[in-house]
Formats: structure tokens, sequence, C-alpha cells
């Protein structure tokens, strides 16, 4: 058994990247206007140091971030988690890590990062799993995906990932469904419904120890969350919230849920009365159910992810959906973290 | 001077002849005058694969007790004209089809059809046999489907002759023994003995944790008779199999006479939570009566299996037992199969090693306190029964890369070896990776998957 493989992408000609580049960097300049960044045009990325402040105490993070431009998840300004990444079904994603030598990072054995591009199924050379031959020092990811994964999934680093992941070094994937021309289309998965509104959320907690400790630490024996996040922020109460959505009546809304965390996780959406609401749930790890279930919780661990869908009152009026964390021991609860739905 | 597509980004060396002239100046500068390039009219582009999707193309399994399966054919775009699909078996020994071609037309290519494979039977002890549906170039007077070759499917038909027939009477020796944690091949670091609780089939030998996996089949009677060699009183179940409130003191036996009536996995063991901890649980395995391989009676067939009992462990508590503090437990070790990760990355009993095109039954047991979020690398893979509660249309079966498999509770699942390499499987959670902080070194195994 090796653990190791010497398995090496073929690497473009010194021409060919140089060309590439100089095509990545337009496309950049022009993606990087949305908070999105469609991979299939290609796109580079690296990663940042940043300090968030959590209930008085100030954590560094580690995170994904686009060179080029300047917007929210661009490495001029870095953000927890990293910026959402999306593909057309066919297209192929082209995306560069770069590693430099002075980036934040662990000491060897665990230096350097990666991008696993969690729930694509990609093959061995474009996992990102250092143990079976990912480069840590910066690489290029080359796949496509078919239609089957359309929906939400995943990218974070695998290097020492109890270490890395807990650093923040993660963010949402979504692939889209695609019309004959390649377009974007609101479809919750190939040919599924349509949706109005989306919502990604990426689930995380924080042990601000873990954030300190690097190698083969006893802190990492063990696991105390204080920091319960939706999309990095903590929704302490629905005064509060760490995401809000404005919609309007009757429209239809996805919510993907990814779960980061290390914990379980509970999520559901109340109205105003504390009433549970139906929602649908369309795809499990971005792959649609045969038959959508409709629901009033749902589960989502850590690793998984699940993709509802809500059709909001023909009223106007709020609803609340909110994510509980709880212990992997009894399910009792940790902390909720709330959002708020207004529909107008 | 050509360009072509695949010279684009080549240069092209121009040889630029010296001439003679009668002129008697030494230094003549003269135009070299590049003309606007022109382009040949390009040929059609060729049919795309990927205008015909079939999906899956590896993963499937027939059996020779007629269990079926199928795959599903699409267009991802509306033809101008009829398009007919030809498919054929490789092996109409092993598996055949329902239809020799599908066909298309401009009004219903947006439906997808599914193409039903069934599984061929012999009296040959004959193994499992590969075998492929080839989907042949397809035929339409649109030029931009016409000829356009989808991918081909790989099945395995699963041989019905060659089971073995299961022991029926077992003993298990309640006694002590030692859990062997190995070293991180990444760090070195993480070598460790704790001790255990657990259960052997000889008394002179020490115990394991888990116990030995006992195999069974629906309708079969079994019988265990456990003897209590440790120092302090036990009891005995098997969740969804066997209940009893007897308390063995120390020497003391339990006789368990059951006849299992569905197949799946059993967690038995002590159980007290604090004793199961310890290390006293294990596993029965219970297969069709006629020993096939599907997971139960006319189920989903697979080619091979694994069964995996994880756990979790409180290193203080196995220190310390029986004297444990049952109100703090800090799990440090999460085992498969009583493994730590880089010892079950490299056994065959566990890793999901096979070729490409197999699908492998894995069936879980959860012993544990906690529950265990385990993620698959290289594919989605259907859980077909959780808890014991069985998807009996496997269309209902979710296709996941990630299973939580809660405490004390038991799991199957479907995985199929869709490409080839080498990829983990581990739990997604923080300190569950680890053993003892180690990394990779809790509960973790290698998918294995060659051409």
């Amino acid at each position: 058994m090796k653990y190791s493989t010497a398995i090496l992408k073929n690497k473009p000609s010194n021409t060919i990247s140089r060309l590439q580049n100089i095509v990545l960097f337009c496309l950049l300049v022009v993606s990087m206007q949305a908070s999105a960044v469609d991979v299939g045009k290609g796109i580079t990325l690296s990663v940042r140091q940043i300090n968030k402040t959590f209930g008085g105490e100030t954590i560094a993070f580690w995170v994904y971030c686009s060179i080029g431009g300047t917007g929210p998840g661009s490495c001029a300004n870095p953000q927890l988690p990293g910026p959402l990444l999306e593909l057309g079904v066919g297209a192929q994603a082209n995306i560069t890590l770069k590693v430099p030598m002075m980036m934040a990072s662990e000491p060897p054995p665990y230096h350097g990062h990666t991008i696993h591009f969690h729930g694509l199924d990609v093959s061995q050379s474009e996992d990102g799993v250092p143990e079976t031959g990912a480069s840590v020092f910066g690489d290029q990811y080359t796949f496509s995906v078919d239609s089957r994964y359309v929906g939400g999934h995943k990218y974070h680093c695998h290097v020492h990932t109890v270490k890395h992941l807990e650093m923040g070094m993660y963010g949402a994937f979504v692939v889209r469904d695609v019309d004959q021309q390649g377009n974007f289309l609101k479809n919750i998965n190939a040919g599924g419904p349509a949706y109005d509104d989306e919502w990604n959320w990426v689930l995380s907690t924080v042990d601000p120890s873990y954030h300190t400790a690097v190698g083969d630490s006893l802190v990492f024996a063990s696991y105390t969350p204080r920091y319960f996040l939706v999309n990095g922020k903590e929704g302490l109460s629905r005064s509060s919230p760490a995401e809000t959505l404005t919609s309007r009546v009757n429209s239809t809304v996805a919510i993907r849920l990814m779960g980061l965390h290390s914990t379980n996780a509970t999520f559901q959406i109340l109205n105003t009365e504390g009433t549970t609401q139906d929602f649908v749930l369309h795809n499990m790890d971005g792959f649609a159910l045969n038959t959508p279930k409709t629901l009033t919780q749902i589960e989502v661990s850590p690793g998984q992810t699940k993709d509802i869908m809500i059709t909001l009152p023909v009223n106007p009026g709020t609803l609340y959906p909110e994510v509980t964390y709880r212990r992997l021991r009894d399910d009792s609860s940790y902390s909720t973290v709330y959002s708020i739905l207004t529909f107008n | 001077m050509t360009m072509e597509q695949t010279n684009l980004l080549q240069f092209q060396r121009i040889a630029i002849r010296r001439a003679t002239d009668a002129l008697r100046a030494s230094l003549l500068f003269w135009p070299l005058i590049l003309l606007n390039a022109c382009t040949s009219p390009l040929p059609p582009p060729p049919p795309l694969e990927k205008d015909i999707s079939v999906t899956p193309t590896t993963g499937l399994v027939t059996s020779e007790n007629g269990a079926s399966t199928f795959f599903t054919v699409s267009l991802r775009r509306q033809p101008t004209d009829d398009v007919s699909i030809p498919i054929q078996s490789t092996n109409e020994a092993e598996g055949r089809l329902t239809k020799e071609t599908i066909s298309f037309s401009p009004d219903n290519w947006s439906i997808p059809q599914r193409i039903a494979v069934v599984g061929v039977d012999d009296n040959i002890a004959d193994g499992d046999i590969r075998y492929t549906i080839t989907v042949l170039p397809a035929v339409s007077a649109d030029n931009s489907f016409n000829g356009a070759d989808a991918t081909d499917v790989i099945l395995t038909n699963i041989d019905n002759e060659s089971a073995p027939q299961p022991v029926t009477n077992h003993v298990l020796y309640i006694t002590t023994g030692v859990i062997e944690i190995s070293a991180s091949k990444i760090s070195g670091n993480g070598v460790a003995s704790l001790p255990s609780w657990g259960y052997s089939t000889d008394p002179t030998e020490a115990g394991t944790s888990p116990g030995p996996i006992i195999d069974a089949l629906v309708g079969r009677p079994l019988t265990i008779r456990v003897v209590n060699r440790h120092n302090i009183a036990h009891q005995f179940d098997i969740p969804g199999l066997f209940t009893s409130t007897q308390t063995l003191l120390p020497n003391e036996s339990l006789q368990v006479e059951i006849t299992p009536t569905e197949a799946g996995i059993y967690r038995y063991g002590d159980p007290d939570v604090v004793n199961r901890s310890l290390g006293l649980f294990g596993a029965i395995v219970v297969r069709p009566a006629n020993g096939s391989k599907t997971a139960w009676n006319n189920g989903p067939a697979y080619s091979q299996e694994r069964n995996w009992v994880i756990a979790d462990l409180d290193e203080t508590w196995n220190r310390n037992a029986p004297a444990v503090n049952v109100s703090r437990y800090n799990p440090n070790y999460f085992l498969i199969n009583g493994q730590n990760g880089f010892s079950a990355k490299e056994d065959t009993a566990t890793t999901l090693k096979g070729s490409v095109g197999e699908t492998i039954l894995v069936r879980i047991a959860n012993a544990g306190q906690y529950d265990q979020s385990l993620h698959f690398h290289a594919s989605h893979f259907k859980i077909i029964s959780q808890n014991g509660i069985k998807v009996r249309d496997i269309r209902e079966a979710p296709s996941v890369t990630t299973i939580n498999v809660k405490r004390a509770s038991t799991a199957m699942i479907l995985f199929p070896l869709a490409q080839p390499g080498i990829y983990p499987v581990h739990v997604h959670t923080a300190q569950m990776e680890t053993g003892n902080g180690v990394y990779l070194n809790g509960t973790a195994t290698f998918i294995i998957a060659e051409e």
C-alpha cells in the first residue's frame, strides 16, 4: 500500500499556461463583479488569514479568496466562508490554487493547502487529498460534471482536515442546470422545479483551541465548540440574524444547507407564531431524490448537503429559518443560529 | 502558411532566401507583408457524446437469481428528427436486455428512458462475471446526432452457485483484551495499547473488540452460548433479534436461540452503555435464505461485501474500568473494526477494494455513543437500509456521499466502484478524524478501485 501515489497531472506547457493566465485574468476582472464565481470561466484562488471576533474573542481564520477584483471573497476583501463557486453542467471547471511560500499554513508534515471538491466525485488527481498524491504547494483542478450533480456541494482544504477545515478553509459549490446555450437556470436539480430566489448556507462551528494548535496535538483529541455559525455569522437572535433574505409573496425559495460543521445540526422554519412550516427536500449531497419529501425539520450532519425549497405564503409576512447545533452523543442543543426571511 | 486547430500555439519558422541583384547599395530595407488571414470553411462538428446521456455507466449489478437493474438514457437537447440508439449485451449468457433499440423523437426527446437488464442464471459455479451493455452509435437524419456514440455500461452478474453455509452454533466468552493502535504513516505518532473488554471464541485467548462477526441465514436457527469469563456481571442482547434481562455472574452462561427473519446487520453485546463502551460489542450478519449475494431476499445485488463495526472509546474509561466517571465521557479514539485509521487502510476486510464496475454492499453497525458521519470520496452511493428499515424500491434509495450512522444504530449501503484510483473514507467530524489527536488515525479507510 502506498500512501503517496506518484500520480502527476499533465500540466500545460509554459506557453499555454501563460496564455491561460492572460485569459484567466481577463475573465476574473469580469467575474469578480458578482459575488458568485463561475469556475467554468476559470478562477485563481489563494488563501489569506483574517481575524474574526466572536463573543469578544478574536480568532484567526484561514480563508480561500479569489485573486483579482475587490469584492467580497476576493483576496483584497477575504471572507468567511470563501467565495461561492458555481459551475454549469457540461462546462469544464478550471481552478488554480496558488500557495505562496509565506502563506498561512502549518509546519510539516501538514504544510500547504489543497482544494477538495466535496460531493463532486472527481478523479483521484483532482481530489485534493495529499495522502493520495495531491500537491500541497499549489495546483490546478480541472473537471466537469453531468446533470446528476445539479445542486449544492462544497469545497474545502484536505490537508490535516481536522485543523484546516476548522480554520475556515471552506465554501459553497453549486452546480447549475443550464439551457442549450449554457446559460444558468434556476432549477433545484436538472430539469427539476424552478425557484425564484436562492440562499446558500454554509454551516460551521468553532472551537477556538483548534485555531492555535498545530500538528498531532492532543487538542485535536476532543472538540468543544464555542461558536456556531451560518455563513460565518453567529445569528444569536432574531434581532441579530445571521442571514436575511427579502423575497416576494407566493414565490419559491431554494435553501442549500452545506454541512461543514463538527456537530449534529437540525434545520427548520418557523412562522411568527412559532409553528414549523412545511418545506420540500429535493436533493441530498447534490443528487436529486427520486421522490421529493415534505418535511418540517431536517438533520444536516457533518459533510452532508441538503437542498430544500419552500413556497412562501400569499400574504406578506416573515418566516424564521434556523439551524440548531446539537451534541453528537445525545442530540441535546448547543445553540441556535437565527435568520429572517421576509416576503412582500 | 497554414495554421490548424491542432497547432495554433506552435511557432512556425518562415525561411527567407537571399536574392542577388545588380544594385550596388550595401544595405537595403524591404517590407515583408503579412496579408490578412483567411479561414477555410470548417467541417460540421462531430456529434457530441454528451448530447446522449447514459447514467449510471458503472456499478450496476444483476444476479443469477434473476435480479435486474436498469440504466437511463436521455438526450440533452431536442433533435430535428428521430434518433435510434441500438444497444446490445456483450454476454447474453450473463445479462440480457429487454429491448434492442432506444428510440427518441422530436416530441418525446425530453423524457429519459429506463433500460432494464436482467441477470441470467446457469448451473455453474462460475463466480461473478463482468459484462458490458454496448451503446452503439446513434442513427438519425439529424446529422448532429447521427453517429453520436454514448458511453457503454459495465455490469456484473452475481453467481448463485457458490454460497458457503455458515456455522450455526457459536460460543462467545466475555473476557478482556487489548486494542493496539498503530502509528500514523504521515507523522509516525500515535502508537498505543488500550486495555479493553471483548469477546473471544476460545476460552484461552484474549477477547477482541468488536467480537467476531457471526454469520447467519434467514430462516435458519442460530445458537449462541455466551459465557462470562470476566470478573463482574454482564448481560447480553441483540437489538432486533434477541432481548434478555438475565444477569450473567462470573462463570455463568446464557443460551441464545434465534431464527432470523430479516437479512441485515445486527449489533450484539452488553446492553449496558458503559460495558458496551468498554468493548463488549460485535455484529451478526444475516444473509438471505438462499445465501445469494443480495442485500435481502429479492433485494439489490452486489458483487462484494464488507462489514464495518464502528465505535468510539474514551481511553480514561478503559484504563480505569470498571470505575468510570459516567458523567464525563470524552472519546479520544474512533475505530473501524477495532482498528485505527492507518491500520484499517491496509485491512482487506475493511477497505473497499475491487475492480471498477463492481458494487460493494457495506453493512455498518455503530456500537459507540457518538454519531459518526461517514464521508466517501470517489462516488455517490445508495443508502438501502437504516436501523433495519429497508428501502424496498431501490429507486427511492437516496444517492449520497455522506451517511450519518447514529449511535447504537445500523445501516447498509451499496457503494459502486465507479472510477479507478485510491480515495479515502473518513468521518467528517473534527476530532473523530484523529486517534488521540493524531490525524487520519480515527475512523477511516480507503477505497481502492482498479481498472
